[in-house]
């Protein structure tokens, strides 16, 4: 695809053990790979701590990246209780936090962000499949920073999955893609 | 309301005090269910005020941390030599080591072997999961023919990796060996065996006989990569032909 | 045309060893570095190599010493309490002159540390040679592609000098993912291993005796005499650094690994508000670039030495700054803790700069 993409990318995935921080990374990656000619990413987890805080950063460019790790990112993803007050701090000026309410019940203070409040992981119940919820996730990241087109998402987690454990999953997380970007596109500003 | 209170009462065993809860495991993994074994029979025996444990450098040291007793823990493989040393220098104290089945077949087998040939009045409780578990379910000495590790990833095969270990068996024959045994908690029952050797073991060490060592089979379902039910078939079907259960020395009086 | 592939940095290690020609590992599993391990056991038994695991690490180092006597090219990986029972079997190889590589992925420390926390916490204790005295080379990358470009080198390094060789990251740089080139590079001829054992019938009836016997050693002077001579023309011909908006900078930021990256941005944010700030980065740790460290500092006028630890290469800055300018250092405690594990951040380095100005 003969896109042109001069934005820079720094996206940081801030959750859990289990919430899928690395295969969203591993995936924004691959995906970035196909559009920058530089990407970066660093999974930051503790294999000790089952559980605990686990994230992701991830960057890509056009340029060489000087460092693959940093405290303030343009994009912020929590689904993380115990983390959610630290990466609201850590969301750059003018940036944006997308926020898995299901599992976050705190709401954010700063309004020099933009915040979204998606329910991934109870819609991901929901659909009977927990595990796409960083999927959704995903989706709504797409929407909200338009950073790739939704086709070179799909393309790579079809080429991920083939052949793998995740094969199986292909066509629902796809759908929660779909799911994810829907929901920012009808997005409505939630009353505090 | 009343139901519960009922319930209650009817309790054969109460919950044995930990330092920390929750215990650190993955869900459907075995050491949880072994740890609170460890302290029903701890605290069976009134000794846990003078029982010290020694935690290893793998997944068990996670409920080391927790027991709610004196701990040291984190080295991986030297265990029963720490353990050999504290026993000699505080003999009123109860000592147990908790190793992984890959740090006393692997880095601490040296160890393992010299402390129970020296007879040493320590006891040493083994976690078999048949994998490195914390490092992500590398080959172990304990890897049963065929399995696939991230360090076989054909299956062990037995031109490049050997055969299974058998930790017990291997130490048995050994005259400062008091008693060695193998359990495993996957069935109640089994809970209930696993429960009269472990205390067996350290009743040995109480009568000042000598070394033992008791070993638990153990699920490991985050490196197994198979669900949590799955594995009580696996410990069924594949562990418990290799690796018999039973006592495979007992001894009664010193000679 | 070279291949441009995604790889995360441990397997950057594995693919580089491969590309050098080595085909035998020898190593205990140990996070954050057992990908290497996972890679060489898929790989190596495909290409006829040997991949063999342990019983620990300290087994490991000898299995690398029993290898590399064939004259083959052989290597080890680990992390911190990994390369600490591997000092006996490290400085033997020293002694007897058998070349090898070992790469540590650091990890923090002391004790047990973590496996999963990122530390830059060797530094001193692999720099500083084996016991015995001697020292070997330590390389220092800071990106995936740098990875696969010093471990060739290192092969090649040990080859020439007949001498361990390490390659020192760190957990960062272990686990992350960047794109690299796959090639070979050719660094230059190697003197041919005529010491190897093979038996005599093989080597036209030379028979050779490596000894680790320091004391039965006829002359023990002419032994030290030849391993300073050796050392000597490792720092003459190996010794490496880089530099990075340095020329006019009047504020110079050091460091190595992933706390180099994370001062180069820290560069460019300080560019970015008027403030002349270079890098200084030593590739090598031990020859450390001792000379042009002092002249960039004299420079520059003030030196800021960022590292993730409680300090280890702050005292080599010291020692080549030699009083020429203020040395300042940015440890461990200026870890973010916010995040899993805690890292130091381009925007405190900034901070840092800023307040010494
Ligand atoms: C000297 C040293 N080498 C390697 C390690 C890494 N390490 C930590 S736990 C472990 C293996 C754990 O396996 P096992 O002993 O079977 O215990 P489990 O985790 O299965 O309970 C290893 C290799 C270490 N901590 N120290
Ligand atoms: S990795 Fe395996 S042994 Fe360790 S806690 Fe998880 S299931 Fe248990």
């Amino acid at each position: 695809m003969a896109v042109k993409y001069d934005k820079r990318v720094r996206v940081i995935f801030a959750g859990l053990g289990g919430h899928g921080a690395l295969a969203f990374g591993e995936l924004l990656t691959e995906a970035a790979a196909r559009s920058y000619k530089y990407v970066s990413f660093v999974p930051n987890y503790s294999p000790m701590m089952r559980g605990g805080e686990s994230e992701t950063m991830i960057a890509a460019s056009q340029e060489e990246i000087d460092s693959p790790v940093w405290r303030e990112a343009d994009v912020i993803i929590v689904t993380s209780p115990t983390g959610f007050r630290v990466a609201e701090q850590r969301v750059s000026p003018g940036g944006i936090l997308i926020v898995d309410d299901s599992v976050v019940r705190e709401k954010a203070e700063r309004e020099d962000i933009k915040v979204f409040y998606i329910p991934a992981r109870r819609i991901a119940c929901e659909t009977g499949d927990p595990l796409t919820a960083n999927f959704i996730l995903m989706g709504a990241y797409l929407e909200a920073t338009k950073a790739f087109p939704v086709e070179i998402l799909e393309e790579t987690i079809e080429s991920t999955s083939k052949g793998t454990s995740r094969e199986r999953l292909l066509s629902a997380n796809k759908r929660a893609l779909h799911e994810g970007i829907n929901l920012i596109a009808n997005y409505k500003e939630q009353p505090l | 309301m009343s139901q519960k209170t009922a319930i209650t009462k009817k309790l054969i065993c109460k919950r044995p005090t930990f330092r920390m809860l929750p215990l650190g495991f993955c869900s459907g993994c075995h050491y949880g269910i072994i740890y609170r074994l460890l302290d029903e029979v701890i605290e069976e025996m009134g000794i846990k005020g003078d029982a010290i444990c020694i935690g290893g450098g793998g997944c068990s040291m996670i409920g080391a941390m927790a027991m709610d007793i004196d701990t040291f823990g984190g080295p991986h493989g030297p265990g029963t030599a720490i353990a050999s040393a504290l026993k000699r220098v505080s003999p009123n104290a109860f000592i147990f080591a908790v190793q992984g089945d890959g740090e006393q077949g692997a880095i601490g087998l040296g160890s393992f072997v010299a402390t129970a040939a020296r007879g040493e009045n320590i006891t040493v409780i083994t976690m078999n999961n048949a994998c490195y578990g914390m490092t992500g379910g590398q080959l172990a000495p304990t890897t049963l023919l065929g399995m696939v590790t991230p360090t076989t990833p054909e299956g062990r095969e037995q031109v490049m990796s050997g055969y299974p270990m058998h930790g017990p068996e291997l130490v048995a024959p050994l005259k400062g060996v008091a008693y060695a045994a193998r359990g495993t908690v996957h069935t109640p029952a089994n809970r209930q065996k696993s429960k009269k050797m472990l205390k067996t073991a350290f009743q040995k060490q109480q009568q000042q006989l000598g070394f033992g060592v008791f070993e638990f089979l153990s699920a490991c379902p985050t490196n197994w990569k198979i669900s949590p039910t799955d594995c009580i078939q696996f410990i069924e079907e594949k562990m418990l032909p290799e690796f018999p259960l039973g006592q495979f020395k007992n001894i009664e009086r010193k000679e | 045309m070279t291949e441009r592939i995604l790889s995360t940095g441990n397997d950057a290690v594995a693919r580089a060893a491969i590309y050098a020609g080595c085909k035998n590992y020898f190593g205990y599993p140990i996070t954050p570095q057992s990908e290497i391990a996972h890679y060489m056991a898929r790989e190596l038994p495909k290409m006829g190599g040997c991949f063999l695991q342990s019983e620990g690490e300290y087994a490991a180092a000898y299995m690398l010493l029993g290898a590399a006597l064939s004259g083959q090219r052989a290597f080890t990986s680990t992390s911190s309490p990994g390369v600490a029972l591997m000092q006996e079997p490290l400085s033997m190889m020293i002694t007897a002159e058998i070349p090898a590589v070992i790469v540590d992925t650091q990890r923090l420390g002391p004790g047990t540390g973590t496996g999963g926390q990122q530390g830059q916490t060797d530094y001193s204790f692999v720099t500083r040679g084996v016991y015995g005295g001697i020292h070997y080379p330590v390389l220092a990358p800071y990106s995936v592609s740098e990875i696969f470009e010093l471990v060739q080198l290192a092969f090649h390094i040990a080859d020439k000098y007949r001498v361990v060789t390490m390659v020192l990251t760190d957990f960062i740089l272990g686990r992350m993912t960047e794109y690299m080139e796959l090639k070979t590079f050719d660094f230059g001829p190697l003197p041919e291993k005529d010491w190897a054992l093979k038996g005599k019938d093989r080597k036209g009836g030379r028979t050779d005796f490596l000894l680790t016997v320091t004391g039965m050693m006829l002359d023990i002077p002419g032994f030290f005499a030849h391993q300073q001579e050796k050392s000597n023309r490792i720092i003459d011909s190996e010794t490496r650094y880089e530099t990075y908006k340095a020329e006019d900078a009047d504020f110079l930021i050091v460091g190595y690994g992933y706390a180099a990256r994370a001062s180069k941005r820290a560069v460019n944010m300080a560019r970015d508000q008027g403030i002349k700030a270079g890098l200084f980065r030593p590739i090598t740790l031990w020859p450390f670039p001792k000379e042009a460290m002092k002249r960039e500092a004299l420079k520059s006028g003030k030196v800021l030495v960022v590292e993730d630890s409680p300090g280890g290469l702050v005292e080599d800055v010291k020692l080549a700054v030699e009083g020429v300018s203020p040395v300042h250092f940015l440890g461990i405690q200026a870890r973010h803790t916010a995040s899993p594990e805690g890292l130091i951040f381009p925007e405190r380095i900034l901070q840092e700069v800023r307040e010494l100005l």
